[in-house]
């Protein structure tokens, strides 16, 4: 497909790249150097360690995940509702399916626990963002009426 | 100064110059109940629907996982290098999906062709190598009816390929629209939600690579 530009279009002569930019890169390298440790600890000695590699590996992915929803769906700077919808629907249905996984039999005596040790801090840290985080934006995203509409303000 | 832009059922109030602030990472306050388009709000709903859709399969995934009677097993058929590289171009494809949102956020509509175009190679890059692990997969004597592992990899994987294809018309039809100049900057916010889909698409991918590839 053509690359040229269309005659009612300003011909731009700004930079290449800007602030925010710099950032996706930044968040690019990270992930980079994320997926590198994952594929290389999947090579690793832990690898016959029954489990000793799923915690690991899992925590990296969630970084990852938080990583691009946070930074690239500009999850971190968008209004709180956003983020609210996501972080709520995120837990329930990661619970919805942690249940169905025990129901079925793949969590058995100490890992059980472990399973649902393990939801409850993940499951508490993201309902922390949702309250606190979203609390604190809302300053930032105008301010409702006696009717619950919000005044566009320019951020 | 802020420029109020009348975009096609909501007032949009466009921060676009203050461009140090944080808030001006691809949104605007529009005047709904919300702060939020319609449209934009729209996408995260079906997205929200999309993580149940792949929390089910992969939950299905976990469940068949271990119980195949008879092979191929995964550690028979997985190349982990192989997919670690299709996972890297399909992590660079949500860079050049940002660029482009930037891009056309700035007014430069020719690097926004270039980075859409660019996501649009590296998606088809991803189910290029898709493609040819299945292919590589069913001559190994692994298929849909084959066993569990099998019913289980191929609806997910697949599932998640054809998200892929669909993100990848949609950008195509991006660059498309931009290249005939229907594409202006204080659209971009259609960009954004096309992004959005495409992010998610890589986010799934992240959990799949891991859970399905990497964990033993």
């Amino acid at each position: 497909m053509s690359t040229a530009p269309s005659s009612t279009e300003a011909e731009y002569t700004g930079p290449m790249f800007d602030e925010h930019d710099k950032q996706y890169f930044k968040v690019f390298a990270g992930l980079v150097a994320l997926t590198t440790l994952e594929v290389y600890l999947s090579y690793s000695p832990l690898k016959t360690a029954k489990a000793g590699l799923a915690l690991p590996l899992m925590g990296l992915a969630l970084i990852k995940f938080i990583m691009v929803a946070g930074f690239f769906m500009h999850l971190k700077f968008d209004t709180p509702l956003l983020r609210r919808l996501f972080i709520g629907g995120g837990v329930l249905a990661s619970f919805c399916y942690i249940m169905v996984l025990g129901a079925m039999g793949r969590f058995s005596g100490t890992s059980l626990y472990a399973a649902f040790g393990i939801y409850a801090a993940f499951a508490a840290t993201m309902l922390g963002v949702w309250v606190f985080r979203g609390n604190s934006d809302d300053d930032a995203q105008g301010v409702e009426d006696s009717h619950g509409s919000r005044a566009p303000t320019s951020h | 100064m802020t420029a109020v832009i009348l975009d096609g059922h909501d007032l949009v109030v466009d921060s676009h110059d203050s461009h140090d602030s944080h808030a001006d990472h691809g949104h605007e306050t529009h005047a709904t109940s919300t702060g939020v388009s319609n449209e934009k709000v729209a996408m995260w709903v079906f997205l929200g629907s999309e993580c149940l859709l792949f929390g089910a399969l992969i939950a299905t995934y976990l469940v068949y996982k271990g119980r195949s009677v008879n092979g191929p097993y995964p550690k028979d058929v997985f190349d982990i290098g192989f997919t670690s590289g299709t996972s890297f171009v399909l992590l660079m494809s949500s860079l050049t999906m940002v660029l482009a949102h930037s891009a056309l956020r700035r007014g430069d509509h020719r690097r926004l062709r270039i980075w859409l175009m660019s996501t649009v190679a590296l998606g088809s890059i991803f189910i290029a190598g898709q493609i040819y692990e299945f292919t590589a997969f069913v001559k190994e004597g692994l298929n849909l009816s084959t066993n569990l592992f099998g019913s289980s990899f191929f609806v997910l994987t697949g599932f998640h390929g054809v998200h892929v294809t669909v993100g990848i018309m949609m950008l195509a039809a991006l660059a498309n629209l931009s290249r005939k100049g229907k594409l202006p900057a204080e659209r971009h916010e259609v960009v954004e939600i096309v992004g959005l889909y495409w992010h998610f698409v890589d986010v799934v991918w992240i959990v799949i690579f891991t859970v399905i590839y990497l964990i033993p």
